[in-house]
């Protein structure tokens, strides 16, 4: 699994502490890393490539911490997702 | 300007502003606003964004301290929904660009994402799934409180607007505030018709989609005459029907003046009797009014469908109105009371009349069926019926008796609460006739069997009909298969009177088929020489009784007869009128 429920709480909540826009897209489609419904709707299956999309203020604290949670597999290895690597591309 | 076509169920033309009913329970309906109103729009939809909130916060406070904080946990996903930033934009942008209300709005956005989850091949997003359904539901209700009370509020007459209106719903309607009533959905037989023409509010049901046309308070004209819709008509279309309603006026105080002859009198000297249906009490002033020669179907059901505040209404509450209804009434004119028509789409609501949910209700346990099972409702309102009748002469009437078995059974427990006011010695009519109601091909079938054991018939059109095209009339896919002149329905009618009248039993029709104007000579034709009407119909009908000779309307039931299909008889009936009409009423060149 991917983005799991839990996972993507946690994203969400992680998002939420920055003014910047964080967005996730898989392929062509794009989500509000601050709306865990866009979220959950992005389900992705283990090893679906992910690209992250930080832009603001803020925006080097939270690639760091998102970076970090996709890296921690979001404490939890049951829900990790190995191949998916984040990768960050910040725009200034 | 924009026209719409659908059932006209109760006659007279409506000129209006629209309020448009917010139905909660029904599916919300595609309503827009004005751009004007859409800063308005807004604050609403934060208003209840807010309350909502706290709603829910409190739910989760009270759920941790009362079952434990894995339960109010359940609630923070809620509020993460709640405050999620995309559904937000999704809803402002949506009344925003759009125009469409916040409850509307709101209803899509959630079911959106609720779809896109339900949508995801595992189990545990169908449960978020439902979490956002939740708060859809609490968001929702937080937005139409506050639309009800607006229409609650509004002193002004209107037109009521709705997809649907619920026969409890439709029974609380207020005829002072309520101008005209237009639906989407529903058909001629509905219970919204029902009570609307007993109200004397010009309604058209069956409309189709139109509420996406509609705002608060934009101008319409209801023809319920023709089944017409107008929205945001033009001076001179608002000037014609202004001619219209004066013209009505007139032709009422017209007939007015001979209402005080009680029987109307055919031209070749045939007495016809043309009584009223009504639901509730005050209707049975204007029945005598009107010159009705009784109340041919007084419906009960309605005292279990109105305010009952979940509890089924007591021997009290049912004597006082049937005394109402017998002392106005009094010994000259019967009052037919029929016992009450519950089940199908009339259940009373609360926990006294709970019962598991039936997949075919129309088929299911209803009517009379209903009466046996439940003889201690049964036997209430019978008691209620023997105490009230010393006060004016009344018969009482089983509904769809389908078999002899359940006549008798019937008919037994009317004695045997009968013997109940022997033995107290307590006042009542001795000779109460009792009467079936004929709405079954099963019925009209065995009716000789029936006639030998029966006082009287009366024959309701529309369940007749409904069960002998197999068509549910409130179904807008089938519902043009739901015609009062089916000529299969004909049939069963001439049958009927033929079978009743060998045997000597008074027959009556009672059916919302005797309220449409065209097929009154029809029916006096296949030898019916009582009709049950609508009040607000009984005038027009006594008129139009007037004009034929019994002669000319048995050519017509004839020629009836031979027809193939509904629409041809309809028209033909149609044409009948109009010509004698223009014979009668020489001035009456717009004939409809």
């Amino acid at each position: 699994m991917g983005l799991h429920v839990r996972a993507a709480t946690l994203l969400c909540k992680a998002a939420m502490k920055y003014q910047s826009t964080v967005t996730i897209a898989k392929g062509s489609a794009v989500a509000d890393c601050k709306s865990c419904l866009d979220l959950l709707s992005l389900m992705s299956p283990q090893g679906t490539k992910l690209a992250l999309t930080v832009d603001g203020v803020d925006e080097s604290e939270a690639t760091k911490e998102i970076v970090n949670l996709f890296n921690m597999k979001f404490y939890e290895d049951e829900f990790a997702s190995a191949e998916s690597i984040a990768t960050s591309k910040s725009k200034v | 300007m924009k026209y719409y076509h659908g059932i006209p169920v109760s006659p007279g033309v409506a000129i209006g502003l629209v309020t448009v009913l917010a139905n909660n329970r029904v599916s919300v309906r595609r309503r827009m606003i004005e751009p004007s109103q859409v800063p308005s729009e807004l604050q609403r939809l934060d208003d209840a964004f807010e309350r909502a909130q706290s709603s829910i916060v409190k739910s989760r406070d009270e759920a941790s301290e009362q079952i434990g904080e894995q339960y109010g946990r359940i609630f923070d996903a809620h509020l993460m929904f709640l405050q999620d930033p995309s559904l937000r934009r999704m809803i402002e942008n949506a009344i925003t660009n759009e125009h469409v209300s916040a409850e509307y709005a709101a209803a899509t956005a959630f079911d959106y994402y609720a779809q896109r989850l339900r949508s995801l091949p595992d189990a545990t997003y169908a449960e978020r799934a439902s979490d956002v359904a939740d708060v859809k539901d609490c968001l929702l209700s937080e937005l139409t409180l506050v639309a009800r009370d607006e229409v609650a509020e509004s002193e002004n007459r209107s037109i009521l607007a709705a997809s649907f209106l619920a026969p409890s719903e439709a029974s609380k309607l207020d005829a002072e505030k309520t101008l005209a009533i237009i639906t989407e959905n529903g058909g001629r037989g509905s219970h919204t018709a029902i009570v609307a023409s007993a109200l004397g509010i010009p309604t058209v049901v069956g409309l189709g989609p139109f509420l996406s046309d509609v705002y608060d308070n934009c101008l319409a004209i209801v023809d319920g005459d023709k089944g017409q819709l107008i929205l945001d008509p033009t001076l001179e279309v608002v000037e014609e029907y202004q001619r219209k309603l004066d013209a009505l006026k007139e032709d009422r105080r017209r007939r007015l003046q001979m209402s005080r002859k009680l029987y109307a009198t055919t031209t070749d000297g045939v007495d016809v009797a043309v009584e009223a249906n009504i639901e509730f009490p005050y209707e049975a002033k204007k029945c005598v009014e009107y010159g009705a020669v009784g109340i041919g179907l007084y419906r009960t059901e309605f005292l279990y469908l109105t305010d009952t505040n979940g509890v089924l209404p007591d021997e009290e509450t049912h004597f006082k109105a049937y005394r109402e209804v017998l002392s106005t009434m009094g010994h000259d004119r019967l009052t037919v009371i029929r016992t009450f028509d519950l089940g199908a789409d009339k259940i009373p609501e609360g926990r006294s009349f709970a019962r598991e949910k039936e997949p075919n209700p129309f088929m299911g346990l209803r009517s009379v069926r209903l009466s046996l099972r439940r003889t201690d409702m049964f036997r209430e309102q019978l008691r209620a019926i023997l105490r009230a009748s010393v006060y004016g002469k009344c018969a009482v009437m089983f509904p769809l008796v389908t078999t002899i078995r359940e006549w008798r059974q019937a008919k037994m427990i009317f004695h045997d609460v009968c013997e109940e006011f022997v033995e107290k010695n307590a006042p009542f009519d001795s000779n109460i006739p009792l009467g079936i109601m004929v709405e079954t091909p099963a019925a009209v079938v065995m009716l000789d069997q029936f006639a030998r054991e029966v006082d009287f018939f009366s024959i309701g059109t529309n369940d007749l009909l409904q069960y002998t095209q197999a068509v549910d009339r409130s179904n807008k896919e089938v519902n043009s298969l739901y015609a009062q002149e089916s000529p299969a329905l004909l049939r069963l009618i001439r049958r009927t009177i033929e079978v009743a009248n060998t045997y000597g039993r008074p027959t009556a029709v009672c059916g919302q088929m005797a309220s449409v104007p065209a097929n009154v000579p029809l029916l006096l034709g296949l030898g019916l020489r009582a009709l049950s009407v609508s009040p607000e119909s009984i005038l027009e009908t006594k008129e139009i009784c007037e004009w034929f000779s019994i002669q000319e309307c048995e050519t017509i039931a004839r020629q009836a007869l031979m027809m193939e299909t509904a629409d041809d008889v309809r028209a033909y009936l149609r044409e009948s009128l109009n010509r004698k009409r223009s014979e009668v009423v020489p001035s009456s060149s717009d004939a409809t």
